[in-house]
């Protein structure tokens, strides 16, 4: 299965932000997040979980990492995550830690394992091919 | 159904905010600092699977994501 997405506009910049859905506990929304290969897993705001009725505290996996200036600390959990209405179920960290200028990722575990991604920068596209069989 | 990829409209109205946005990601629903709140007026307009979305504060070139 082939997904086609255009990179997101912000002022100057384009950026390969995608709608993806969030599932859990029955509840369901979209989410704009950005794919990054050089975050290591999908890392999603904490204020998200809040509304998908997980409870961090009482996850006891808190994951510390780490990005250019610092570091943070999230809570490992997984959820189904879908790319147009087609779901996985995947890993993801939430954390309090993402900047106020930053963005929900989508990273190498949880998302570029699950998806073969081709970034076209000249056109603003981005692939996405499920390695769903 | 043709989705809005420009959103720098949203990108300077309503920095450091979360948003609610429609299917064509064209027109905000609700913002607010709260996210639960956001979400809990999408749905009561009658949106049943809104587009969450943390607008950064600054729109600053992109290298990291920690604070």
């Amino acid at each position: 299965m082939k997904y086609a997405f255009k990179y997101v506009q912000a002022g100057l910049w384009y950026r390969p932000i995608v709608r993806v859905t969030l599932k859990f506990n029955k509840i369901e929304f979209n989410y704009l997040a950005l794919i990054d290969s050089g975050a290591d897993f999908n890392i999603f705001h904490a204020d998200i979980a809040k509304i998908l009725k997980i409870d961090l505290s009482k996850l006891k996996n808190p994951v510390n990492f780490s990005g250019i200036k610092g570091g943070g600390i999230g809570y490992f959990t997984s959820i189904d995550l879908g790319v147009e209405g087609n779901f996985v179920n995947t890993p993801v960290v939430f954390s309090n830690d993402i900047s106020d200028n930053g963005y929900g990722i989508l990273g190498q575990q949880g998302f570029f394992n699950n998806y073969k991604i081709d970034f076209d920068y000249r056109l603003r596209r981005i692939e996405l091919t499920s390695n769903k069989k | 159904m043709k989705v809005n990829t420009n959103l720098t409209a949203i990108f300077t109205k309503y920095k450091g905010l979360w948003v609610a946005l429609d299917e064509t990601l064209k027109k905000v629903i609700s913002s607010d600092k709260n996210v639960d709140k956001v979400y809990k007026k999408a749905l009561k307009k009658g949106y049943q699977k809104p587009t969450l979305f943390k607008v950064p504060q600054k729109n600053l070139p992109y290298f990291g994501f920690v604070k």
